[in-house]
């Protein structure tokens, strides 16, 4: 699903030239589920970028479903973002002036479902997740786990292949942070791609393989012997 | 999409009512203020548009040269201009001539009327411009002599609801004392027509009066030519002067030059030509400087809204993130924003329109009711204004769209989006130039205000307060003027009685020559024709010699001269030298008078002669003491219906006469002072919504501040600090502008005021004040609040 060849990615302000991903090779494939860990600065986010094709890299090449991706234009980049690419950010991200419904809904409507099918889907998503009662609140009526919910209802929506999370758990307390991992778990069970950037190792090894990141580099590739299964714990 | 865009829209702005609120006032009132000036400058714009020819037809215009090098244009001609103009060129279709008539006493059986609108005019006016006859035939209307076209108005009130045709009107004309047969009925002349008669009569009625009237001599009538359709209006003008020349003498013809006017140039382009016969004259300079003024207002009230948005793009930019990241294109969103800023444009129109409805009879009453604006039936134009509020709702909106959408979704994963460093530099040039034009407009204002009552406060020559006029329309009622007096001064509240010029007419001009040294010397001059006991009535001063005297029976010969005159003559013993007119009269001056202000502020005194002439005095002037002034007035009204009962009595004062003849300065200053208040206020509304949101901004750094002891005062201070510097700036870049604009404003008054540095500091002042006061009420409170109140946000 994803290859990457010595990727590499600098940031240049006025006199300072930043390399926040420094020749990295990674592959990742359908149906894995991946933590990217790593010390603050090491790169986790501007890779999870890279990846979510929200920035293009400074060199190398990024081949996402087969294709090369990495110097595509913004809108092209949007068309494959919409369809096989859901986000999940440590604050939520969820657009406070619509409902838990209407923001769940929203980016089937850039994909341009029907209405009927549309409601269909919401509705499903929003059962499997626990939050259909709550449909008709705004975010900032919703405990933290509950808006985190919202947001990987959101990710999955639209049958997304590849679920980016940017330190889902990181504004939770642990029992909802236990839960969203679940949910993560279940997603990846029923055949979605995770990968997600944590600094908990215990986070981390809900994972089957975990990716190190230090100084940009990828220092190591653990493939993690005995994976969880989220049945089992369920 | 559309409505998930749509819903952002709305709940975004009932999460934000105050910014909403500051955008939507500022916008309503830009547009209010756009849509009262835009339908009086479209009414200005409109005359005479209604003649179907319009574009083909010109009014002849004569160039005056003095050999002194002095220029006047006037819109009279001579009467045999017009044929032969006919004659001479292909081009020309048809002319026509009008002469207005001054106010005649007019009766239908006993129903008698001063009437001010009576011309008379050649019957080709129905082919040149466009009149909508209720009854009567146009191609005969005026062709026999004492034929009379007249409007509804007239009428009715002449002959009520029978029928007016064959009729005849009386008319007290001087030279045509008798009869007119009413051959038609004209709709009324519409309020945007620089030509309005409530009757109009043959002139082959003055041709057989007045045997001159047909020669080249005198300058009687206004000249209008119509073109044939694809002539060019260059070829007559280029072939005027010969044209000229081989009519006219050489003493005639030197110095005199004619040009054509196009007709819908008449009403706005003719403040300098005189002797006009429109029936308000309009100023282009006055059309430009509101235009001007209605644009300033829409674009601070658009700064105010970009600035705004793009204050608060921190707070929107997480949701621009969002939708970029969902796969939303960059387009979509640039569309969203610009539908936002159209949205809120549109409400504030929709908002402006009983606004603009409430305001309109006052704002008509402003412009002293001479413009008819309505919009009634007006759909072309609210459609247009609607366009506009579209246009405006654009451009206010397409740097925010740009701005806003261009924030990068990755930023949200970085957590960055908070940033609103971007665009602060704009801001402040933006609210600067606000400022500016809140400076500039305070200080032409103030300005327009000093001139104004300078004007009021500049001594006259003369005393204008308490001193009734009642105009002299004929003959009967001249020849009365010593019995009128006689009776009049009997009452103790009547102090003088006399009667001649009013000042501030001008009075009317001729060419005179003095014998000096070097031969004799020649000058137009104004003249008054005046009675005994005129300058004492009008409490004016002799310099030299003495004013008429019926002690002395030869004064009929003599005449007073003003200071001016005497200067212009260079004349250093005048009392004693003779005057001679151009048909030779010779007559001695016996006085010289000091200046006094004859024909209007505007212009330099000009060098005047008072004649001696009781029988053409225009007025009967009345100095009635300040007690009791009703009475007085019904004690003049009495005598004069006793003495002349069938001349319906009509007075007014002099110092009303006199402030009405500054009207159109009046009208601007009290446009400008209501316009520049507005354009404070609008700025005034932005700088108080960006202090609003500067401080929610500055909230933790403000509590940060007071936990480590800073005072209310010091919070403030820091607050206001940057507004002071921006007002500072703003007053620096208005002040030069202005004091260019205004000086040359100024030079356009012969008697103006010197520019000081008082009403530019005082509007810097006035403004930074207004900004402050703006600012503190928030400064106050954020520097009042409870400093674990705002770390709390944490």
């Amino acid at each position: 699903m994803i290859r990457l060849y010595n990727l590499k990615k600098v940031y240049r302000t006025d006199q300072v030239e930043t390399i926040a991903i420094a020749n990295a090779n990674l592959r990742i494939d359908p149906g894995e589920f991946v933590a990217i860990t790593g010390p603050s600065g090491s790169g986790k986010t501007t890779l999870l970028t890279i990846l979510g094709l929200l920035d293009n890299p400074t060199e190398g090449q990024y081949y996402f479903l087969g294709e090369d991706v990495s110097k595509l234009s913004e809108k092209r980049r949007a068309d494959l973002r919409r369809k096989n690419i859901g986000f999940v950010f440590q604050n939520f991200n969820l657009i406070n002036q619509l409902t838990v419904y209407e923001n769940i809904e929203l980016p089937l409507l850039h994909i341009g479902v029907a209405s009927l099918q549309r409601k269909q889907m919401v509705m499903a998503v929003m059962d499997k997740l626990r939050i259909t009662t709550r449909r008709n609140h705004y975010p900032q009526q919703l405990s933290g786990g509950q808006q985190q919910r919202v947001a990987v209802a959101r990710a999955v929506v639209g049958n997304q292949k590849l679920i980016l999370a940017d330190e889902p758990t990181g504004n939770l307390d642990s029992r909802n942070g236990e839960e969203v991992m679940e949910l993560l778990g279940k997603l990846n069970e029923d055949g979605a791609t995770v990968v997600m950037v944590t600094h908990s190792t215990e986070y981390a090894s809900w994972a089957n393989r975990i990716v190190q990141l230090f100084d940009g580099h990828v220092t190591n590739e653990n493939i993690l012997e005995g994976m969880r299964s989220v049945s089992e714990l369920s | 999409m559309f409505r998930s865009y749509l819903k952002t829209i709305f709940r975004n702005i009932s999460g934000s009512r105050v910014y909403f609120f500051i955008n939507v006032a500022g916008l309503c009132i830009g547009f209010t203020i756009f849509t009262l000036i835009m339908l009086y400058v479209l009414n200005e714009l409109s005359y005479d548009t209604f003649n179907k020819k319009a574009d083909r037809i010109y009014r002849v215009v004569e160039l005056q040269k003095s050999p002194e090098g002095q220029v006047q244009r006037v819109a009279i001609t001579m009467p045999a201009l017009a044929p032969a103009l006919k004659r001479e060129f292909p081009e020309i279709e048809s002319t026509a001539r009008f002469v207005l008539w001054p106010t005649v006493l007019c009766h239908y059986r006993e129903r008698r009327f001063y009437e001010d609108g009576l011309a008379f005019a050649d019957s080709s006016i129905f082919d040149i411009f466009t009149f909508h006859f209720v009854e009567g035939n146009p191609s005969t209307a005026l062709n026999g002599t004492d034929d009379i076209v007249i409007d509804q108005t007239t009428a009715r009130k002449y002959f009520g609801d029978t029928d007016p045709i064959g009729k005849f009107i009386y008319i007290d004309a001087n030279i045509r004392q008798g009869a007119f047969q009413v051959t038609g009925v004209i709709r009324d002349f519409p309020e945007n027509s620089h030509l309005s008669f409530n009757m109009i009569a043959s002139i082959r009625t003055l041709e057989r009066g007045l045997h001159i009237f047909n020669g080249w001599a005198d300058n009687d009538v206004v000249t209008y030519i119509l073109l044939r359709k694809g002539a060019g209006h260059d070829i007559v003008q280029r072939n005027l002067p010969t044209f000229l020349k081989s009519r006219l003498p050489e003493n005639l013809w030197k110095g005199l030059e004619l040009y054509l006017q196009p007709l819908e140039d008449v009403h706005l382009f003719s403040g300098q030509i005189l002797y006009q016969i429109n029936h308000n004259i309009g100023s282009i300079e006055n059309v430009r400087l509101f235009t001007l003024i209605a644009l300033f207002v829409i674009f601070l009230a658009c700064i105010n809204f970009i600035n705004l948005t793009t204050a608060r793009s921190a707070i929107r930019a997480r949701e621009v993130g969002i939708r970029k990241l969902l796969g939303s294109y960059h387009s979509h969103l640039i569309y969203q924003f610009i539908g936002e800023s159209i949205v809120v444009a549109i409400f504030a129109f929709m908002l402006s329109l009983p606004v603009v409805e409430a305001i309109l009879p006052t704002f008509n009453s402003m412009m002293r009711d001479r413009i008819v604006v309505s919009y009634d039936n007006q759909l072309p134009f609210l459609l247009g204004i609607f366009l506009i509020a579209i246009a405006v709702g654009l451009i206010a909106g397409v740097y925010p769209a740009f701005y806003l959408s261009s924030v990068r979704p990755a930023e949200l994963l970085k957590g960055r989006y908070a940033s609103s460093k971007r665009g602060i530099f704009l801001r402040k040039a933006l609210i600067t130039l606000q400022f500016s034009i809140a400076v500039g407009l305070v200080t032409a204002t103030s300005i327009i205000v000093g001139q104004m009552n300078y004007f009021s406060s500049e001594p006259l020559g003369f005393n204008g307060k308490n001193l009734m006029y009642i105009p002299l329309r004929d003959v009967q009622s001249r020849s009365k003027i010593p019995l009128v007096s006689e009776r009049l001064i009997m009452d103790p509240n009547v102090i003088a009685v006399s009667a001649g010029e009013l000042t501030g007419s001008g009075g009317t001009q001729r060419e005179v020559s003095i014998l000096g040294k070097d031969g004799w010397s020649r000058r137009i001059v104004r003249e008054s024709f005046d009675d005994y006991g005129y300058a004492k009535t009008m409490g004016m001063r002799m310099v030299e010699g003495r004013y008429f005297s019926r002690d002395h029976p030869s004064d009929s010969l003599a005449v007073i001269v003003n200071e001016t005159m005497i200067k212009a003559f260079g004349l250093k013993k005048p009392i004693g030298k003779e005057i001679q007119t151009a048909n030779g009269s010779i007559y001695k001056v016996i006085g010289v008078i000091k200046d006094f202000n004859y024909f209007s502020l505007r212009n330099k005194i000009d060098p005047l002669v008072m004649w001696l002439a009781p029988n053409r005095c225009q007025y009967l002037l009345v100095r009635v003491s300040k007690k009791d002034v009703k009475s007085t007035i019904n004690l003049v009204q009495k005598t004069w219906n006793t003495l002349l009962p069938n001349h319906p009595f009509e007075y007014g004062f002099l110092h009303s006469y006199l402030s009405a003849r500054y009207g159109s300065e009046r009208e601007s200053e009290h446009l400008l002072i209501l316009f520049s208040l507005v354009a404070v206020l609008v700025a005034c509304l932005g700088l108080f919504g960006l202090t609003m949101h500067t401080t929610e901004q500055r909230i933790k750094e403000i509590g940060i501040r007071k936990v480590l002891g800073a005072s209310v005062t010091d919070v403030v201070f820091m607050l206001s600090r940057e507004t002071i510097w921006l007002v500072l700036t703003a007053s620096v870049i208005a002040w030069p502008v202005t004091y260019y604009f205004m000086n040359r404003w100024l030079n356009g008054f012969a008697y103006r005021i010197s520019l000081t540095l008082f009403p530019f500091l005082f509007s810097g002042l006035l403004v930074f004040m207004i900004a402050m006061l703006t600012l503190s009420f928030q400064a106050m409170s954020a520097g009042l609040s409870n400093p674990s109140e705002a770390l709390r946000y944490e």
